[in-house]
């Protein structure tokens, strides 16, 4: 650009040779290299990948806790013959012998 | 263009570019070279992207000067103790100068400074000056017109 303003110009050169004593930052210290999109998403999997780990982890102790509270059934089988010849049925409340409470509202007067 | 390209034609303006930004930060190194970052990561990132519409110089200056305003607004102006110090410092040496220049310029309008800085110490056009400034050719002219004015008058002050 051609200009007719030699005052003017004179005056931009001294601070241009003012600022050539300048030091300047190196480029490298400055520009800074984005992190790569595919690198960021394989680090965002893996923290969530760990943190469904430790959830899972998490939920499998809990259970495991719950579990061992309940009392359950305990079934022993035995293969052992035993000498015990009394029978295991109750005779007690044998069908010939029971009598139903309302029996006595039938008895004739 | 690639991103080796880019990096190439980056390291290439890198020190205009940089005092461009400190130039438009009010001559304070630490905001420039944030500034320059900050628009390095914009162009890296891909936020800000090169069309081969203007020259590569007057889009880099344009992303420059656009990152600088945003900061400044953002910014809050907080001198600690080395800050003061360090202007103490400027301000001594200024008094030792026959003639501070950048000091002279620094009683234009804001305008009127990045324009006439562009046009004479970067070397470009109106055109190219409209492009960096976002403002219309006629603007650009009137602030350069009345800027060189301004100058003249405060060259012929300061001699007297």
């Amino acid at each position: 650009m051609k200009r007719n303003d030699e005052d003017v110009d004179y005056f931009f050169q001294e601070i241009k040779k003012k600022d050539s004593k300048k030091n300047i930052p190196e480029f490298e210290d400055i520009y800074i290299k984005p992190i790569r999109f595919r690198g960021f998403l394989w680090a965002k999997l893996g923290v969530a990948a760990s943190f469904l780990i430790l959830a899972g982890f998490y939920l499998f102790n809990n259970l495991k806790d719950k579990n061992s509270e309940f009392v359950g059934i305990e079934i022993i089988l035995s293969e052992e013959k035993t000498i015990n010849t009394k029978s295991l049925i109750n005779n007690d409340l044998a069908i010939d012998t029971w009598e139903p409470p309302t029996s006595s509202l039938i008895d004739d007067f | 263009m690639d991103k080796v390209e880019l990096e190439q034609l980056l390291k290439r303006h890198h020190r205009d570019a940089f005092l461009w930004a400190y130039q438009i930060c009010n001559y304070n190194d630490d905001d420039g070279k944030e500034v320059l970052q900050m628009t390095y990561l914009k162009i890296a990132e891909g936020r800000a992207v090169f069309r081969d519409k203007s020259e590569f110089k007057t889009w880099l200056f344009s992303i420059i000067r656009n990152t600088a305003m945003d900061y400044l607004k953002k910014r809050v102006f907080f001198d600690d103790l080395d800050t003061i110090e360090e202007k103490f410092q400027e301000v001594e040496k200024i008094d030792t100068d026959p003639i501070n220049y950048r000091d002279l310029l620094q009683r234009l309008s804001n305008r009127q400074q990045q324009v006439l800085l562009l046009a004479f110490y970067h070397d470009m056009t109106l055109a190219q000056i409209a492009d960096v400034t976002n403002l219309h050719i006629g603007t650009v002219r009137t602030h350069y017109e009345r800027g060189k004015i301004a100058v003249k008058a405060l060259i012929i002050n300061e001699k007297k």
